[in-house]
């Protein structure tokens, strides 16, 4: 009797067991699964970059003949500490042109834009706060940089 | 009789038993067979997914540094992510049927990108969106101002009826020659 009760409680313990193997198939497989893909990261970044090395070739300005590229506007805004672009103060004009870029290309996403020398901020537009995620891209004029960076929540 | 009769009813029980076990045991394995196909399934089309996304980063990229459009009075210089749009007007004219360029054109772009459809857009300053040909490209704006009357050059337009396709985009500059004016817009590749 005490053999038998032995034996059903080997069979439970086996069915358990199995049981418990095919969860962990299941957890490990579908944990594999969520992982994101690194092409999508690559492209992610890669786009950022584009869309802010595109930024800085743009003509925005065409009252002044031959046409300023916005890297050119940025040069001359940070030597100057301001000055004007197409009539407006440049510190405004470039935030707003980014913007418009920003709205042209993809609306819903939230992003930051820096211009920087060293540490010190010079234009500052937006913030990436409460983001789970970042994706950056630069570009260097000698000792400014420009930063535009993407927030994904 | 009698022993006869209970080890009958002991012979039932274990067939009943054993009836159990293998439901159970068939149970189990419709289950991980269930799990296994479900993944197994899930994770190809993943896995087809993911090729076909690297695929289309591949040749997103590849089609944006295409010496066919890009910007060559750069010479390397920041040429990447720069799309001249006088390039773009020939390549699309080519790509109508009734040109007489159109078979050569065709038959030389399709060993290179297969099923496709490659265009490029203005997205700013905006514009009408309509499809840039010459006529339009003449518009009196233009060359004082990047031209507003014409937006969309579609360089290749080989689509495959009823397959899947995946879409892509990447921001570039669009550089007008005869201006020397620098636009934002958004090269499109959707592939098949």
């Amino acid at each position: 009797m005490r053999k038998k009760s032995q034996t059903e409680i080997m069979g439970l313990l086996t069915i358990v067991v199995l049981f418990i193997f095919i969860g962990l198939i299941y957890i490990m497989l579908a944990g594999k699964a969520d992982k994101g893909s690194l092409t999508r990261d690559v492209v992610q970044s890669e786009k950022v970059q584009s869309l802010l090395s595109s930024f800085m070739q743009l003509t925005p300005c065409y009252s002044k003949v031959p046409y300023d590229q916005m890297d050119v506007i940025i040069k001359e805004c940070y030597t100057s500490s301001g000055g004007l672009v197409c009539g407006e103060p440049c510190k405004e004009f470039i935030i707003a042109e980014m913007d418009d870029v920003m709205k042209a290309y993809n609306p819903r996403q939230e992003y930051e834009f820096k211009i920087l020398k060293g540490k010190e901020e010079f234009i500052s537009k937006g913030g990436c706060t409460g983001a789970s995620e970042t994706k950056a891209g630069s570009v260097d004029l000698r000792d400014i940089t420009i930063r535009l960076t993407y927030c994904i929540k | 009789m009698k022993s006869v009769k209970s080890c009958f009813k002991k012979a039932q029980i274990g067939m009943i038993e054993m009836i159990m076990v293998m439901i159970v045991v068939v149970v189990i394995i419709v289950i991980g067979m269930v799990f296994y196909f479900k993944f197994s399934g899930s994770s190809m089309e993943k896995t087809q997914e993911r090729i076909s996304e690297d695929k289309a980063a591949v040749i997103i990229s590849s089609v944006a540094q295409l010496p066919e459009i890009e910007c060559s009075h750069l010479k390397g210089r920041g040429a990447k992510g720069c799309v001249d749009t006088l390039k773009l007007l020939v390549l699309s004219m080519k790509d109508k049927e009734g040109n007489p360029d159109f078979v050569e054109h065709r038959r030389h772009y399709s060993d290179l990108f297969g099923y496709m459809v490659i265009s490029v857009e203005q997205l700013h300053p905006q514009t009408s969106g309509k499809e840039c040909d010459i006529s339009i490209f003449g518009l009196p704006d233009y060359p004082e101002a990047p031209p507003i009357g014409c937006g969309n050059w579609t360089i290749y337009n080989n689509p495959k009826k009823g397959a899947g396709s995946v879409f892509r985009t990447m921001p570039v500059a669009l550089y007008y020659p005869t201006n020397r004016a620098y636009t934002l817009g958004q090269l499109k590749v959707t592939i098949y």
